[in-house]
């Protein structure tokens, strides 16, 4: 409990003067290279000059923001070594995908910006069309987290107040807005290159002297005995299990192939051969995306233990009655709420339930915060930035290319000069950018971070994924089949997020749970394609 | 010291060793990529705008 309510060892001084240098370095380079943009594919896909190591560090820095160290740290405080699986599941995949070529081969030889461009050559505008906005809807309810969780993040590191967040979201997304707007896509990818070096360095350095002070015998003991044997394997894991690993599978394949970010990067290359050798190349980066912050999050359950109750203040804790708060301190990881009863939650209140559910998001940025020294705080707090900054300034770039490429496409009858359509794009990253703050302030995450991304991630990766599979190499697959499978796809991670968040239906889509829910869209999806195309008459698909 | 975990150790150290080495790797070869990216987007630049361009350090056209 000490430890909770320690100081931090940030120092304003040396490691703000750290970070400060940071931002000086991505700011000055992001604006420098602005100079560079004159046509809208400068802008979109920086001229399609980007090289193997370029693309190896653009793609690693954007895959990794504070969000993924938070819900990685997140998985190993929960679930342990298990909690990796993701990790592994997409490495591979991400390898498969590199070496064989499947679907990026032709989607990048096809010369689209963008998937939804893709699909227009085979199933319609309107198909086209419906994709971007499925795609954009996905990808934004997606995103719309990630300000909040770097928030938190920083003011529990630094140790500001809680208070201060909607001033460090404003200006983390100020900051990043300048140059992305500004750059685009060229200053996105220079600027990732400097946040690669900066973030690497401080993942690198802090991973170590975890290793090296809390000890590697240490970690697997407090595995143990959290978690027993399901700790090391997520097949027996209690809360994961077998649906949990295939959801992970098809889920993250399903990303490899059509996650925007990760489709701008293929279509940012010079061609194919060096869009599947940044595959191959990155693949294992995935495992270390998920095992380093993994490994803190374990270390913060051996250094902090599960303590729900210190996430309150004093007269919080004061104002619970001790029958209440042992029932919390009993409660399994992860599940602060389990004991109680409907009775006893609303006495609580609802600020009170919301900081308890996110001991376990919070344990690896307050362990952390005692735990490391001064300087290399500093590093890590500009490491973990330099990850913000370049997934949020990739993320917006790479959803606003979508709205801009395929769903405004209807309502540019001739094409835009170079100057209109820059600036057309330079708004739409603007409006984002404030879609991204009213949301991250207003939403409230529950549970699993990660099950939250991949169910919303889901409403487009299970229709994109299989229009893509079909577009490349079912010869029979038309835009009826397309509408299907993006319709089926939608509804079902739809209906599941929607009973999560009415009372009436909560306890069905808990005992669901994301990952049937997930899974049900793939096989929705598919099932929509399959049936959709084979009902179109003949004499309709000629026509 | 794997304590039976043998799996999840060695992970760990070829993660730390791989991800250092890349690192390293990534950011000496990255740099000459950038270079190569500006200098091929300035080209274009130029060949886009035409044979006949103000000479900036003179202030005459080429």
């Amino acid at each position: 409990m000490d430890l909770l309510l320690a100081q931090t060892h940030f120092s304003f001084w040396i490691d703000g003067s750290i970070v400060g240098l940071y931002l000086l370095a991505t700011m000055w380079t992001g604006l420098y290279v602005r100079k560079y943009v004159h046509r809208v594919e400068d802008f979109l896909v920086a001229g399609r000059e980007m090289n193997l190591y370029l693309g190896i560090a653009s793609l690693a820095a954007t895959e990794f923001g504070i969000i993924t160290c938070m819900y990685t740290a997140q998985s190993g405080y929960l679930y342990g070594f298990a909690g990796v699986m993701p990790g592994l599941c997409q490495a591979l995949a991400m390898f498969m995908i590199g070496v064989t070529g499947f679907c990026v081969k032709p989607l990048r030889d096809s010369g689209a910006m963008t998937l939804p461009e893709l699909f227009e050559r085979r199933f319609g505008a309107f198909v086209r069309w419906l994709a971007g906005v499925v795609i954009v809807m996905g990808g934004l309810l997606n995103m719309g987290v990630f300000l909040k969780i770097g928030g938190d993040f920083l003011c529990l590191v630094c140790g500001f107040n809680i208070s201060n967040l909607v001033w460090i979201m404003t200006a983390l997304l100020l900051l990043v807005m300048v140059y992305t707007i500004l750059g685009g896509m060229l200053s996105v990818l220079v600027t990732e290159f400097l946040q690669f070096v900066v973030m690497s360095a401080g993942l690198l350095a802090v991973t170590i002297l975890v290793l090296y002070q809390i000890g590697w015998s240490r970690l697997v003991d407090t595995v143990e005995q959290h978690h027993g044997v399901g700790g090391f394997n997520a097949f027996i894991h209690p809360s994961l299990g077998w649906d949990y690993v295939l959801f992970q599978i098809i889920g993250t394949t399903a990303s490899t192939l059509t996650w925007q970010t990760t489709v701008a990067r293929l279509l940012a290359s010079k061609d194919s051969s060096t869009g599947r050798k940044i595959f191959t190349q990155t693949s294992f980066f995935f495992v270390c995306r998920w095992l380093i912050p993994g490994i803190w999050g374990i270390a913060a359950l051996a250094t902090l233990g599960w303590m729900p109750l210190g996430e309150l203040s004093t007269q919080e804790l004061a104002a619970v009655p001790v029958v209440v708060q042992e029932k919390i301190s009993g409660s399994p990881i992860g599940k602060p709420l389990d004991s109680l009863s409907d009775a006893e939650k609303s006495e609580l209140g609802p600020f009170v339930v919301n900081k308890l559910n996110d001991t376990s998001l919070h344990a690896m940025p307050r362990f952390l915060s005692r735990f490391l020294p001064i300087g290399l705080m500093g590093l890590l707090i500009a490491a973990m930035l330099a990850a913000d900054m370049s997934t949020d300034s990739s993320y917006m770039l790479s959803w606003g290319s979508v709205i801009y490429n395929d769903i405004m496409a209807p309502f540019r009858k001739r094409p835009w000069s170079n100057r209109k359509a820059i600036l057309w794009n330079r708004c739409i990253v603007g409006l984002i950018g404030v879609y991204l703050l009213v949301f991250g302030l207003f939403y409230k995450l529950e549970g699993n971070v990660w099950s939250f991304m991949l169910l919303t991630g889901s409403i487009y990766l299970s229709s994109m994924s299989v229009l893509l599979v079909a577009c490349c190499y079912w010869p029979r697959a038309n835009n009826w089949g397309a509408l299907g499978a993006i319709i089926l796809g939608a509804i079902v991670p739809i209906v599941q997020l929607t009973m999560e968040k009415l009372p009436s239906t909560k306890a069905y889509a808990a005992a669901i749970g994301p990952d049937i829910a997930g899974i049900a869209a793939f096989v929705a999806a598919a099932v929509g394609m399959i049936i959709g195309s084979l009902l179109k008459p003949h004499n309709l698909e000629k026509s | 010291m794997t304590q039976g975990h043998w799996f999840w150790f060695w992970l760990t150290a070829l993660s730390v060793l791989w991800y250092s080495t890349i690192t390293i790797y990534v950011t000496i070869k990255g740099y000459a990529d950038i270079g190569r990216m500006l200098h091929e987007l300035r080209q274009q630049r130029d060949k886009s705008h035409g044979e006949i361009k103000p000479n900036r350090d003179h202030g005459e056209t080429r």
